[in-house]
């Protein structure tokens, strides 16, 4: 069990200050709130501590790069990385994902196959099919059930001698499908394509171990596990990443310039090009430390609990239609209420101090596959408990009667 | 609850969404305008059809929330029997009444017009005037 309480209270956005005393913050797989553990150490390293990295011969430059070094440290145990070079810092799950489809390129012609499933966030559906534009290769998207869960028969039929990448979600962003990744990873090795996983939900929700995995790359946001805006992690196995073309070319990454030739670094220097975000990666490295305390089993159970405990209210209300598997969700759910408008339903959740998300969720081809426009999306995190959910299903209730 | 919501969804909102009145798809319509909102996945076809430089026939089809619908609902009534000329001042006098206090406006419109104290709300009401005002735009341009 997590002491929400407590927890609650390291984040100022829930102090009562500022007009938001009321707060129910339901769009956790959007961003999460910050501790005040991350906001501390973003402004004791910018008052104190700020100076570029990697360059500069004095003891402030050094120390900065000590920092930034140690949260790559940090980041790689956290994935439990066989080596913390692994760990390349970028600016967000989406970059990290288009940082791996243009490194491709060169490596893909017409013929190849990627793959890719309906349940993909755009961020991990657009880098492929422009790849594809771009190559040639075919784009192929796995198919999901009515419960929204992939259709694991079809998707081992898809993975093909020419399939050369499978780019898939761990856990939905939209309906919280958990995908037994596991498993999927292991049809992926027996026909010896890449594997390229979203972990931007999982990452604040479940132990990540990326040898256990075997994926060869993995991308998430800070921001989505309590960290700052603009850090993004792409975690590869070393030999991928040094197969990777640089996706940006400028300063920091070079080892040599010259009228015509270049010779750059090898990762994960060489595809860190310009001024990384410094600070956003030492909070993050605090971020990670905030969550290593809490425990990742103990959130874990607490966003499933959740999950379930939402569903079994929701259900009470007889206009109240869930998208997505019944059970065995991350912390996130959809709904549809009564055929009211996400968006109405969203409106009025947010006059009563309620935030959730309402429509598509980046997710127009999930949307495609199971026949709707949008849903209403509540999503769980740490500092969410069962009160927060009684007044969601109350405030549900209003709706309707609003609308009706 | 705040006043201003129940200002928002009230009767006059609510009912003129239910009534689906003008809502009425046309596949043999004269000319047919998409309204798509790509943030909420909002998306209307405005049905039109012209004898001379007057619109005699106006509806609408689609999906969209109470706001977008009442509006679009009622920027298909208002629109009967003008010409393109006068159609462009029309919408250019909605849009203002949409987006700014006007103590003479209907009913309907003062409704839809505190829409824009809500977050991302504005563009519900707005929607298809603002299609509807690119399409002649593009048109009287040619």
């Amino acid at each position: 069990m997590i002491d929400v309480a407590k927890i609650k209270s390291q984040f100022p956005i829930f102090s009562g200050k500022h007009g938001l005393n009321s707060l129910i913050y339901l769009d956790n797989a959007a961003t999460t709130q910050k501790p005040m553990v991350v906001l501390e150490r973003l402004q004791q390293f910018y008052s104190y501590q700020y100076a570029s990295i990697h360059r500069g011969i004095y003891q402030l430059a050094h120390q900065a790069t000590a920092y930034y070094e140690a949260a790559r440290h940090k980041t790689a145990s956290f994935l439990n990385a066989e080596n913390h070079d692994e760990v390349v810092f970028c600016k967000s799950t989406t970059e990290a994902l288009n940082m791996v489809a243009q490194g491709l390129k060169s490596r893909i012609k017409a013929g190849d196959e990627i793959l890719t499933t309906a349940l993909e966030h755009h961020a991990n559906y657009l880098p492929w099919q422009i790849l594809c534009k771009q190559t040639g290769a075919s784009f192929r998207v796995a198919p999901i059930k009515p419960d929204g869960t992939l259709d694991l028969n079809t998707l081992q039929t898809m993975i093909s001698g020419n399939t050369k990448v499978l780019a898939l979600t761990h856990i939905s962003n939209t309906l919280g499908t958990i995908n037994p990744v596991q498993e999927i990873i292991s049809m992926a090795r027996q026909r010896g394509c890449l594997v390229v996983l979203d972990a931007a939900q999982s990452i604040a929700f479940d132990k990540i171990d990326v040898q256990t995995l075997d994926c060869d790359f993995l991308a998430f946001s800070g921001h989505k596990i309590f960290g700052p805006t603009g850090i993004g992690v792409l975690y590869g196995k070393l030999g991928a990443l040094n197969e990777l073309q640089p996706y940006q070319y400028g300063g920091a990454m070079i080892v040599e310039v010259t009228q015509q030739e270049s010779t750059f670094k090898q990762a994960p220097h060489g595809l860190e090009a310009g001024t990384p975000p410094i600070a956003e990666a030492i909070a993050l490295g605090s971020a990670l430390d905030f969550v290593t305390e809490i425990g990742l089993n103990k959130i874990k159970h607490h966003g499933q609990s959740l999950s379930e405990y939402a569903k079994e209210r929701l259900r009470t209300i007889p206009e109240i239609r869930l998208e997505g598997p019944l059970r065995d969700t991350g912390g996130i759910i959809s709904f549809h209420l009564d055929g009211i408008h996400p968006h109405d339903i969203a409106t009025i959740l947010g006059d009563q101090g309620i935030a959730v998300r309402a429509g598509h969720h980046c997710c127009q081809p999930l949307m495609q596959a199971l026949g709707i426009i949008g849903t209403t999306r509540a999503s769980f995190s740490i500092y969410n408990n069962e009160d927060d959910i009684d007044q969601l299903v109350e405030a549900l209730r209003t709706v309707k009667k609003i609308m009706s | 609850m705040r006043d201003s919501l129940k200002k928002l969804y009230q009767q006059v909102i609510l009912e003129r969404q239910k009534s689906n009145a003008g809502f009425k798809k046309r596949d043999d319509a004269e000319i047919i305008i998409k309204a798509y909102n790509p943030l909420c996945g909002d998306k209307f076809n405005i049905y039109l059809d012209f004898e001379g430089d007057k619109v005699v026939q106006a509806s609408y089809h689609g999906y969209g929330c109470a706001l977008s619908k009442a509006s679009t609902s009622l920027m298909v009534e208002t629109i009967m029997n003008k010409s393109v000329s006068e159609l462009i001042l029309v919408i250019e006098d909605y849009l203002k009444k949409l987006r700014q206090d006007h103590e003479h406006s209907e009913e309907l419109v003062k409704a839809l017009a505190l829409a824009r104290n809500f977050p991302g709300r504005e563009q519900c009401t707005v929607l298809s005037w603002d299609a509807l005002k690119t399409y002649l735009k593009n048109k009287t341009d040619k």
